[in-house]
């Protein structure tokens, strides 16, 4: 499951049936797939980011959105955003990107933990070529990962060829992350289905 | 008065049988203890086995061996290091130009490093390109029935 593609068309679903993947988020699908969801190609939903700068945005653009039939997640920028959006039953998870890595302190990861809101992160942000970066990124998803807070990876694929296939992300975060492959598997499969299982979708 | 003079005897042959066992028990740890540091400390080395990664290569293009063993290596070195891809070294034993389905053998211990490496490639030879790892196997011949059931 692939809970972060920016635009899906049909060589892209074709290319993602192969890979095994079951449903995809998509932010962008073309008019022709959306009612077309039949044993063939994957389960599609739409995903909703919402780039969040304070609370009284994010509550004015979270007024406005189907969350039952959407995948909504929350890119915050303000602090107060962050632990707001963690608490609200309409957001299904929050963003982590290399913008707003700051925000996410030990006291974000209890309230999370405790509302068990999932952390997204994309591939591309693991992939970055910044390796401090990349160290702040292991010592965010350690925590995470120690406090059994729940966890979703995700591909941010543009492109068919953008998409990974599920075991080489489950190797990866093993061997790169050290995150047990147990934990790895349920980032990629219990964790985004359990939030889908939950929306209105034909 | 003989009476109590084979008691006594009695009790003195149990007391020293009590303690020649517990002088043994005690030889017999000392004995161990010794020979354990007599011996040379050799750890056990295992044999280096080998595993046999069926792949798919799905590219816009056909693409040649050397080019996908090119960019395996590329982005083996750019995330697990030199020193890694030297232990590991995986080799790309077999490969189909037109099916795109090819066979990689590595290192027992570095299997897990390879399928990661392998969903990182996406380029080969300037073309856009996926490695889908299919299955490993822990010999060539499964390999190969593998690789002829998928032509099926």
């Amino acid at each position: 499951m692939d809970t972060y593609v920016k635009t899906c068309n049909e060589h892209l679903l074709k290319i993602a049936r192969t890979m095994g993947y079951r449903v995809l988020v998509c932010e962008e699908i073309e008019g022709a797939l959306l009612g077309k969801n039949s044993s063939l190609t994957p389960m599609l939903i739409k995903k909703v980011i919402i780039e969040a700068k304070n609370v009284s945005e994010l509550r004015k653009t979270l007024a406005g959105i189907n969350h039952k039939q959407q995948f909504i997640t929350v890119h915050p920028f303000d602090k107060e955003a962050a632990r707001w959006a963690s608490h609200d039953g309409r957001v299904d998870s929050i963003l982590l990107t290399t913008e707003n890595i700051n925000l996410f302190d030990k006291k974000q990861q209890n309230v999370m933990k405790y509302y068990s809101k999932p952390l997204e992160i994309t591939l591309r942000t693991l992939i970055s070529d910044n390796l401090d970066l990349r160290g702040v990124i292991y010592r965010r998803m350690r925590s995470y990962v120690s406090r059994k807070a729940p966890l979703i990876v995700s591909s941010m694929a543009n492109k068919w060829y953008e998409l990974y296939p599920p075991l080489s992300i489950v190797k990866f975060l093993l061997t790169q992350y050290d995150v047990p492959e147990k934990i790895g598997l349920q980032a990629i499969t219990h964790v985004p289905w359990f939030i889908v299982s939950r929306k209105e979708v034909k | 008065m003989l009476e109590y003079v084979s008691i006594v005897l009695l009790f003195t042959a149990v007391i020293m049988l009590s303690l020649s066992l517990f002088l043994l028990r005690k030889s017999l740890r000392i004995y161990k203890g010794v020979k354990a540091l007599l011996e040379p400390h050799v750890k056990s080395v295992k044999k280096p086995r080998k595993r046999y990664v069926v792949f798919v290569a799905l590219c816009e293009d056909k693409v040649y061996l050397n080019n996908v063993e090119e960019a395996v290596k590329k982005a083996f070195i750019e995330y697990y290091g030199k020193s890694m891809y030297h232990k590991a070294s995986p080799q790309l034993i077999l490969y189909d130009e037109n099916s795109g389905r090819g066979v990689i053998r590595v290192l027992h211990t570095c299997t897990d490093h390879l399928l990661a490496t392998l969903g990182l490639v996406k380029k080969i030879n300037d073309k856009n390109c996926l490695l889908l790892p299919l299955r490993t196997t822990g010999t060539l011949k499964k390999a190969r029935e593998y690789l002829e059931k998928l032509r099926i």
